[in-house]
C-alpha cells in the first residue's frame, strides 16, 4: 500500500510494471535490464520505449479473450481485446477527465474575468446576457469536442504494432495457448464402411462472411454443442463444403442464420443468400443476425476504415447506414469470444424456444429477436467488453 | 417463456410438501423382490422371496409366450425346453435346477438383478439394499465405475459402484456352478440386420400392431388406468391408446400425471392438458417445489440401488406415490426416444462430418469417436481431471471409459453410424437409466411401471427398422410418428422441441433456493477424499470455466452421489 502511494506521489504509477511470475512491482529504473530484479523473468514490453502496453495488460487481455484458457480465439480477437483494454486503462480515462475538468476551470476563469471587465466598463445590460450566453455555448461546444477527441471512433492500435508485440511476448513468455493461427484441419474417425452419414440433415446452419469465424466456431465446438452446421459463403471449410451444402438441401425447413461484419461486403451476403439460386432463394427462414451499422455505436474506438469499393445500395439499408458503411467497418472479431458464443447460442435457442412457445400458445406469429446485438442488450462495455 | 396458465377444472393440482416420509405404504407389488444364495449361509429378510434350494423364483410383469400370460409354474418348463426367447415382458428370475443356479434378466432390462460372488458362493437379490444388508459384502467403492457415473449420470454396464457387486445385463443369462460363473445372452437382437426402406408400409403396420399389443397386455383388467403424461409424442400415444382400449371408463378412471416446477419455469402443461382433454382423461399436475425435491432426495436415492443423477428422479418418485393411490400400474412413454430417436444423433453426425476440435486441443490420438460421444453426454467427463483427486484418478485404468464404449461404436463394424448410436442408447440409457429408474422407484410404492414402447417386440422392431426411417432427415422418430399419427392431434404430432428441463441451474446457483443446502452437502462430499475441494468450491461459486459450464446439472449429479455414498457406504 505504502509503495503504491509512493509510486503515485512520484507520478510513476503509469510506468510501474508488475512481474507476471513473482508479482513484484518495478519502477522503470528497477527494470532497466528488461528483467525482474527478484526472479529474473523477462519483461516482454517497455511502455517507456514505445510499446503500446505492459505485460500485465497483455496478460489480462489473454485471460479475457480466452475466458480463462477455456476458449480458442483468433489473433484478431486478441488484437481487439488489447485495443479495448488500452482504451479503458486508468491513464487514458484520467487524461480524458483531466482535459475536460481543465477546460471547465479555464472556462469559469475566463467567464469571470470577462464579466468583471464588462460590468466595470459597461454595466449590466441585455447585451451582457447575450454575449455571456454565446460565450458559454461556444465553450460548452469546445468542451464537448475535447471530450470526444479523446474518445475516437477508429481503433488506434495498429495491427502491425500488435503483430510485433506478439513476437515480443513469445520471446519473453513463450507461445500463446488457444490462439488459432492457421486454418483448422479437424480430425475425424470416418471410414468407408458406414454409408449413412450423408442420409440425414440438420435443422439450422450459420453462414458467415469470413472463414476465420467458421474456424472460430468449429474450434470451440459450437457445431456439436448447438447441433448446427457452419459454413462460409465463400466455400469454407473446403474439405467439407459441398458435402454439407448437399446435406442442407435435404431440409426444406432449414433455418439459416447469417453472421457477418458490419461492412459493405458483409452486409451484402444476406441479400445474396436469399436471391442466389445456389443458396436459399426466396426462403423466409433466413435470418440476418448482424452486425449492422446500427450496432456500431456500442463499439466506438474499435471501428476500422472501410476497404470495399462496391458502394451500390444494399436492400434494406438507409442512406445514413450506407454512408457509414462507405467510411467504416466493424468486425465480428471486435466482440469478445465468450460474448459472441453466448449471444449466438441465445439467438439460436431463443429462436427455437419462441417457435415452441408460440406453438404451445397457438400464436403462430410469435417471433424472436435474432439480432446478435439486440436493442435491449444494454450496450457498452459490460455487455460487449 | 410459457408460463403456466391457471389450471382448468378438469385438472387437479398436487403440491407435495417438503416434510415427512416419501413412502406411503399403500400398496405392495404382487411379487416380492427375490433373493437367495448358493454356497453361503445368509440371513435374508421376510420382505423378499427367498430361493434356498432347487426351484424357481421370478419377479415379473406382463410376461407372455405367444399371447398367453405366464404364471410362476410355467417358467421351469420354458427354461428346460429352451423357449425363453419366445417370452416377452418384464422379469428377472432365479432358477436352481438342482445342480446350477441360473440368473436371468428380461430382454430389454425392465427388471433388474444384482449379484456378488463371495468366497466359493454367490449371493443375489433384485434389490441392492437387500444384498448389502446381508453383511457379506465389503463396502468398497469401485472408482472406475465412479468415473462412469460422473460421465453418464447413471451406471452403464454390469459393474456397480460397490466392488464385487454386479448387475445382470439386459437379455443376460448367468449360470453359477461349482464356483464358476458363465455368462451368455439369451436374446440376440441382431443390431446389424435391418429391413430395407422399401419395407416401410409393412414396418409401419407391424409397429402399430406391436405397440397396441404392448399396451393391451399391460392394462389392468379393472380399476382406474394411470399414465404419466408429458405432452410429448410418446406418452401422448400411450394415453390415446389407453382411451381407445377403454372407451367405457369415465374421466376419473383414466388419470394422467404431469410434472410442473411452478409457474416461474417453462413447462409443457398446454400440451399435456390438450392430450388429456382429447382423451377425456383427468389430468393431475404435480408441482414439485425445489424444497420438496431436496427434502425427498435422500430417500429417493436410497430406493434406487445404483445412483441415477437425473434431476427427474424425485418428481418421478412423487408421481408413483400419487398414482399408487389409484392403481397398481402406471403407464409411461419411456422408450420412444432411445428406440426411435436420440438427442446425440445430430451432434455425433456433425462431429463425424466436421471433426471434433477437442481431439487436437487435448492431443487425443485414440478412441476419437468414443471421446466425442462421452463429451456429448454433457455431464462431468471433461471435468474428471479437475474433479477427481490424483489418487482417485490413479485407480482408474487409462481409457477405461472409452474402452467400454469401443465395441459399440467401432467404425469397422456395421454399415450405419446412426444405427450404432441408437442401439447403444437403447442398451445403455434404456436399460441402465430409464428402465432401471422406473423399476426401482415404482417398487417402493407397490406399482408396476408399464413401458409399452420398451416392449421386447417393439424394441426388436425398432432395431430392425432402417435407421433412415427412424431419423428421417431431421425428423426423429419418423416411423413411430407414421405408425401412430392418427392417434394424435396435429398439434402434438407436429410440435417443435421445447426443451423442458428441471430448473436445477436456477435452484442451485448462488442466491437460488437450494444453494445453501447444496453447499452444505458438498462439504460432506469433500470428506470422502475422492474429489478436489477446490473444484467443488468453484462449482458452488458458479466459477467453472468453459463456454457452457452447466453448473446446475453437475451439482445435481454430485448431490445424488453424496446421498448414495451416505446410504450405501456410510459416512
Amino acid at each position: 500500500m505504502l509503495r503504491c502511494a509512493i509510486l503515485l506521489l512520484n507520478n510513476q504509477w503509469a510506468v510501474a510494471m508488475k512481474c507476471l511470475k513473482c508479482g513484484k512491482n518495478h519502477l522503470y529504473r528497477e527494470r532497466s535490464g528488461g528483467k525482474c530484479s527478484a526472479c529474473g523473468q523477462k519483461f516482454a514490453f517497455e511502455p517507456k520505449q514505445g510499446d503500446p502496453y505492459t505485460d500485465t495488460l497483455f496478460s489480462k487481455a489473454l485471460t479475457q479473450v480466452s475466458s480463462n484458457q477455456s476458449l480458442v480465439y483468433l489473433p484478431r480477437q486478441l488484437y481487439y481485446e488489447l485495443a479495448r483494454l488500452r482504451m479503458r486503462k486508468p491513464g487514458g480515462l484520467n487524461s480524458k477527465y483531466g482535459s475536460v475538468v481543465g477546460m471547465a476551470v479555464l472556462g469559469v476563469f475566463l467567464m469571470g474575468f470577462m464579466s468583471i471587465f464588462w460590468l466595470a466598463n459597461f454595466g449590466f445590460s441585455g447585451a451582457f446576457v447575450l454575449v455571456g450566453g454565446i460565450t458559454f455555448a461556444i465553450w460548452s461546444g469546445l468542451t464537448w469536442v475535447v471530450w470526444h477527441r479523446t474518445d475516437p471512433d477508429l481503433i488506434t492500435l495498429t495491427f502491425e504494432a500488435f503483430t510485433a508485440s506478439l513476437i515480443k511476448w513469445g520471446k519473453a513468455h513463450g507461445s500463446l495457448a488457444g490462439k488459432l493461427d492457421k486454418p483448422l484441419m479437424l480430425q475425424t474417425s470416418q471410414t468407408s464402411r458406414e454409408k449413412d452419414l450423408d442420409d440425414y440433415t440438420v435443422e439450422r446452419v450459420i453462414i458467415c462472411d469470413h472463414s476465420q469465424i467458421v474456424d472460430f466456431l468449429l474450434a470451440n465446438n459450437f457445431h456439436i454443442e448447438q447441433k448446427c452446421a457452419v459454413l462460409s459463403i465463400g466455400g469454407y471449410p473446403p474439405q467439407h463444403f459441398e458435402r454439407i451444402k448437399e446435406m442442407l438441401k435435404r431440409n426444406p425447413a432449414l433455418n439459416v442464420f447469417v453472421l457477418h461484419n458490419a461492412s459493405l461486403n458483409g452486409c451484402r451476403i444476406y441479400h445474396q443468400l436469399i436471391t442466389d439460386r445456389n443458396w436459399f432463394p426466396g426462403s423466409e427462414r433466413v435470418f440476418d443476425m448482424g452486425l449492422h451499422p446500427r450496432h456500431a455505436a456500442k463499439f466506438k474506438g474499435l471501428w476500422q476504415h472501410a476497404e470495399a469499393t462496391n458502394t451500390e445500395p444494399i436492400p434494406g439499408y438507409s442512406e445514413a447506414e450506407m454512408k457509414w458503411l462507405s467510411e467504416y467497418k466493424l468486425e465480428l472479431t471486435a466482440i469478445r469470444p465468450e460474448q459472441l458464443l453466448n449471444r449466438l447460442r441465445n439467438v439460436l435457442n431463443g429462436h427455437t424456444r419462441s417457435l415452441a412457445d408460440g406453438y404451445a400458445s397457438g400464436d403462430s406469429g410469435s417471433d424472436s429477436d435474432v439480432m446478435l446485438v439486440s436493442s435491449d442488450f444494454g450496450g457498452g462495455d459490460d455487455d460487449f467488453g | 417463456m410459457i408460463l403456466a396458465k391457471p389450471l382448468s377444472r378438469s385438472e387437479d393440482l398436487i403440491r407435495p410438501r417438503p416434510r415427512g416420509s416419501l413412502l406411503n405404504g399403500l400398496r405392495q407389488r404382487e411379487q416380492k423382490p427375490i433373493a437367495g444364495a448358493i454356497g453361503l449361509a445368509v440371513n435374508l429378510p421376510d420382505s423378499v422371496s427367498i430361493l434356498d434350494g432347487p426351484g424357481c423364483l421370478v419377479e415379473s410383469f406382463a410376461c407372455l409366450i405367444h399371447d398367453r400370460e405366464l404364471n410362476a409354474q410355467d417358467w421351469p418348463e420354458i427354461l428346460r425346453s429352451g423357449r425363453l426367447d419366445e417370452v416377452s415382458g418384464a422379469f428377472v428370475l432365479a432358477w436352481h435346477d438342482g445342480q446350477s443356479l441360473h440368473l436371468i434378466r428380461d430382454a430389454v432390462g425392465e427388471r433388474t438383478l444384482f449379484y456378488a460372488p463371495v468366497a466359493e458362493g454367490l449371493i443375489f437379490a433384485s434389490s441392492l439394499k437387500v444384498l448389502m444388508n446381508t453383511g457379506l459384502i465389503q463396502r468398497r467403492l469401485n472408482t472406475e465405475v465412479l468415473a462412469r457415473y460422473l460421465t453418464y449420470a447413471y451406471i452403464p454396464g454390469r459393474e456397480t459402484l460397490i466392488q464385487g457387486v454386479y448387475e445382470l445385463e439386459p437379455g443376460e443369462w448367468l449360470t453359477f456352478s461349482q464356483g464358476q460363473l458363465q455368462r451368455r445372452s439369451w436374446w440376440n437382437f441382431e443390431p446389424e440386420r435391418w429391413e430395407p426402406t422399401e419395407a416401410r408400409p409393412r414396418l409401419i403396420a407391424e409397429l402399430r400392431k406391436s405397440i397396441e399389443h404392448a399396451v393391451l397386455s399391460r392394462m389392468p383388467a379393472s380399476g382406474p388406468l394411470c399414465a404419466s403424461l408429458s405432452g410429448g409424442i410418446d406418452s401422448s400415444l400411450v394415453v390415446a391408446l389407453l382411451r381407445q382400449f377403454s372407451p367405457e371408463r369415465s374421466a376419473d378412471e383414466l388419470l394422467t400425471f404431469t410434472v410442473s416446477f411452478g409457474e416461474k419455469y417453462r413447462n409443457e402443461l398446454p400440451f399435456s392438458r390438450h392430450v388429456a382433454d382429447l382423451a377425456k382423461a383427468r389430468n393431475l399436475v404435480l408441482e414439485a417445489s425445489p424444497k420438496t425435491v431436496m427434502h425427498h432426495l435422500d430417500q429417493t436415492i436410497a430406493l434406487m440401488g445404483n445412483p441415477v443423477g437425473d434431476p427427474l428422479t424425485v418428481p418421478n418418485a412423487l408421481i408413483f406415490r400419487e398414482a399408487s393411490c389409484y392403481s397398481g400400474v402406471l403407464f409411461n412413454g419411456e422408450g420412444g426416444d432411445p428406440n426411435f430417436g436420440g438427442p446425440k444423433n445430430i451432434p455425433m453426425l456433425l462431429s463425424e462430418l466436421y471433426g471434433d476440435p477437442f481431439h487436437e486441443r487435448l492431443g487425443e490420438q485414440t478412441y476419437l469417436r468414443e471421446r466425442t460421444y462421452l463429451r456429448s453426454y454433457r455431464k462431468l467427463y471433461e471435468d474428471l481431471p479437475h474433479l477427481l483427486t490424483p489418487q482417485t484418478q490413479s485407480q482408474i485404468p487409462p481409457d477405461a471409459l472409452e474402452r467400454q464404449l469401443a465395441p459399440w461404436l467401432d467404425p469397422e463394424q456395421g454399415d450405419s453410424f446412426v444405427q450404432k448410436l441408437m442401439v447403444l442408447n437403447t442398451r445403455f440409457k434404456g436399460a441402465h437409466h430409464i428402465l432401471f429408474k422406473v423399476n426401482a422407484l415404482s417398487r417402493a410404492f407397490g406399482i408396476e411401471p408399464a413401458s409399452p414402447l420398451f416392449d421386447k417386440h417393439v424394441t426388436a422392431l425398432a432395431i430392425h427398422c432402417p435407421p433412415q426411417l427412424k431419423l428421417n432427415g431431421t425428423i426423429e422418430k419418423y416411423i413411430l410418428k407414421e405408425a401412430i399419427g392418427d392417434l394424435l392431434s396435429p398439434r402434438i404430432l407436429n410440435r417443435p422441441k421445447s426443451g423442458m428441463q428441471v430448473p436445477v441451474e436456477l435452484w442451485f446457483r448462488p442466491g437460488g433456493p437450494l444453494h445453501r443446502e447444496a453447499k452444505r452437502r458438498m462439504k460432506r462430499l469433500e470428506a470422502y477424499d475422492l474429489f478436489e475441494p477446490d473444484y467443488l468450491r468453484r462449482l458452488m461459486r458458479w466459477e467453472l470455466n468453459g463456454f457452457l459450464p452447466r453448473h446446475g446439472p453437475k451439482v445435481w449429479i454430485l448431490l445424488t452421489l453424496e446421498a448414495w455414498l451416505r446410504e450405501y457406504l456410510g459416512e
